[in-house]
């Protein structure tokens, strides 16, 4: 498949402060590559650049075969949905988008549309008026306007609540599956990057630690999970650390996610039943081989990555 | 169908909607046309009792209209401040400017856009407010001494024109509101500070080399020696000389503004 973005060797430094170090990345057309790394990891940077609104210190990124910098061309072919976007406050939002709309020759119509497909129904509001999560909606809305290739979204579901959420990331699939609509997305939500993404991009300190498929990134790190649900999560997960044989471990909404050292699968499952019972709490179910995102992304953190 | 030149177009429009949201633009018109028919009218009648030259009366109204503290230059210096150091300060500030910049434009017209919105139209207003006046007032004067008006107000701008540049370039450099006002609001006071400390300077040693420095800044200063001839008579090709190399600066400095904001700064 075609590559719609590439970076190469990538640096930035802000005064002292490095952000990128010879990053490098690339995306596939028609795939959903996460962007996940802890907070100051360079994830920003790396869309700024990508986006042509900043200027790499050295190093070289393509955006469908060109420079982003200064480039109107491609941004006909880009979304962006930004953490916190600002619009111009005083616009009502149907009017708005019936501007970007003229703006890239789609007709007014397609205002009404974007807005349907994500659920805002607030047409004649100012977008001063717009709640947080109201306006990412609006800010999604605006960036599917002109019917982009690819989407770069920088924490796209951070202001939303869980049902919006669950919608957005369905649009996502959707937008994925019926438009061959590429995506970037950077966010700290992993479950839910899990649940979407084919392919991710783990960065750290200004480099990327692992990229690439994300299956063939589980069998490389041989991520192989367990899953214990349980009615008093914390408390077992707690009591769980003890256990030497214990790599990882982590509480999400299902329950207790744990990677142990290779053949101790079967201790855990005699060890999770007697601590449960010192702990008063009841196993619900064990699943055995689970692969998740978390597991991948602490697991290549600790490692720092073989790339 | 996109089309070049429509995202400029219609980037315009949303900065002039956020710039001269109702009523804004309705009472600085009414406010600029009022006072500069109040400034205008007795300078008019000044001119008219003392049988002034046909350049004098241009400047002696055109001053009325433009000469800090007079109210109309006030108006479009707030509406500059406005528009430049606080609307495009906060855009940076907010972030709004990485929305205009995921529209498919170039960086140039989307500073062209925002400096026709905070500058283009105060400028409109202020210089077809003072041309209305004075045709109202003296109309023979309009139709016979239009290129010496142009003149006169192109002199009398330059100063404010300055300002702008220096406010841009700040409001740029700096991405934030705040300072830039300050800056802005500086330089106005300094204008009227180095004015009367020149005026008692000048009364006082009779030395005429500061007026000559200060002039490159500030033509109108050069074009009153030019009406009023008292200690210092420049001829009128000094006086263009003066309002050229101002010009140079002013546009120099729009230049900077305009490379740095197009080719080198990071958002």
């Amino acid at each position: 498949m075609r590559e719609i973005i590439v970076a190469k060797d990538l640096h930035k430094s802000y005064g002292r402060v490095v952000a990128l170090r010879g990053l490098n990345l690339k995306v596939h057309e028609g795939s959903i590559m996460g962007l996940i790394g802890p907070n100051g990891a360079g994830k920003t940077t790396t869309i700024k650049i990508i986006l042509g609104l900043l200027r790499p210190d050295k190093g070289e990124v393509y955006v469908f075969g060109e420079n982003p910098w200064d480039n109107p061309k491609i941004k006909k072919e880009i979304g962006v949905i930004y953490e916190k976007a600002t619009f111009p406050e005083y616009y009502k939002v149907l009017d708005y988008l019936r501007r970007v709309c003229r703006i890239y020759g789609e007709p007014e119509q397609r205002a009404k549309e974007v807005l349907e497909l994500v659920g805002l129904g607030a047409y004649n509001r100012t977008i001063k008026s717009l709640s947080a999560g109201m306006l990412q909606k609006f800010a999604i809305a605006h960036a599917l306007i002109h019917h982009p290739r690819l989407i770069i979204a920088d924490e796209p579901a951070s202001n939303l609540d869980p049902e919006a959420r669950n919608k957005l990331l369905d649009l996502i699939l959707r937008l994925h599956k019926e438009e061959g609509v590429t995506f970037l997305i950077s966010s700290h939500i992993l479950p839910e990057l899990g649940r979407i993404c084919d392919s991710v991009a783990i960065i750290n300190k200004g480099r990327i630690l692992a990229s690439g498929n994300l299956m063939e990134l589980f069998k490389r790190y041989s991520i192989r999970a367990i899953r214990i649900s349980t009615d008093k999560p914390n408390a077992f997960a707690n009591a769980l650390k003890r256990l030497s044989y214990i790599e990882d471990i982590s509480v999400d909404d299902k329950g207790v996610l744990l990677t142990v050292k290779d053949g101790t699968e079967r201790e855990v499952y005699e060890d999770s039943l007697r601590i449960a019972k010192e702990v008063s709490a009841t196993i619900l179910g064990i699943e055995m081989g689970v692969t998740s995102l978390e597991q991948l992304y602490y697991k290549v953190m600790k490692m720092g990555g073989d790339v | 169908m996109f089309r070049k030149g429509r995202a400029f177009l219609e980037v315009l429009a949303i900065t002039l909607h956020e710039d001269y949201k109702f009523p804004v633009l309705e009472l600085f018109v009414f406010l600029l046309v009022l006072s500069t028919f109040t400034l205008m009218s007795p300078a008019s009648f000044q001119a008219t009792t003392f049988h002034y030259t046909k350049e004098r009366t241009i400047y002696t109204l055109i001053s009325a209209q433009m000469d800090i503290p007079g109210i109309p230059f006030l108006i479009f210096l707030v509406l500059v401040l406005k528009n430049i150091a606080y609307g495009f300060g906060s855009d940076f500030e907010k972030g709004t400017i990485q929305v205009f910049l995921s529209y498919p434009l170039r960086r140039s017209a989307l500073l062209m856009a925002k400096l026709i919105s905070g500058l283009g139209i105060p400028l409109v207003m202020l210089i077809g407010a003072g041309i209305f006046a004075l045709y109202v007032l003296l109309p023979r004067l309009v139709v016979g001494g239009i290129t010496y008006i142009f003149i006169s107000y192109l002199a009398f701008l330059s100063y404010g024109l300055l300002v702008t540049a220096i406010i841009l370039l700040s409001v740029i450099y700096l991405k934030k509101s705040g300072a830039p006002l300050a800056v802005g609001i500086s330089f106005c006071f300094l204008r009227i500070i180095a004015r009367e400390l020149l005026d008692f300077y000048v009364e006082a040693t009779k030395r005429i080399t500061p007026l000559k420095i200060l002039s490159i800044f500030d033509p109108s200063l050069a074009l009153r020696y030019y009406c009023e001839r008292t200690i210092w008579s420049p001829s009128f090709s000094e006086v263009m000389g003066y309002t050229i190399v101002s010009y140079c600066l002013v546009f120099g400095l729009f230049l900077i503004a305009y490379y740095y904001f197009s080719r080198r700064l990071n958002i």
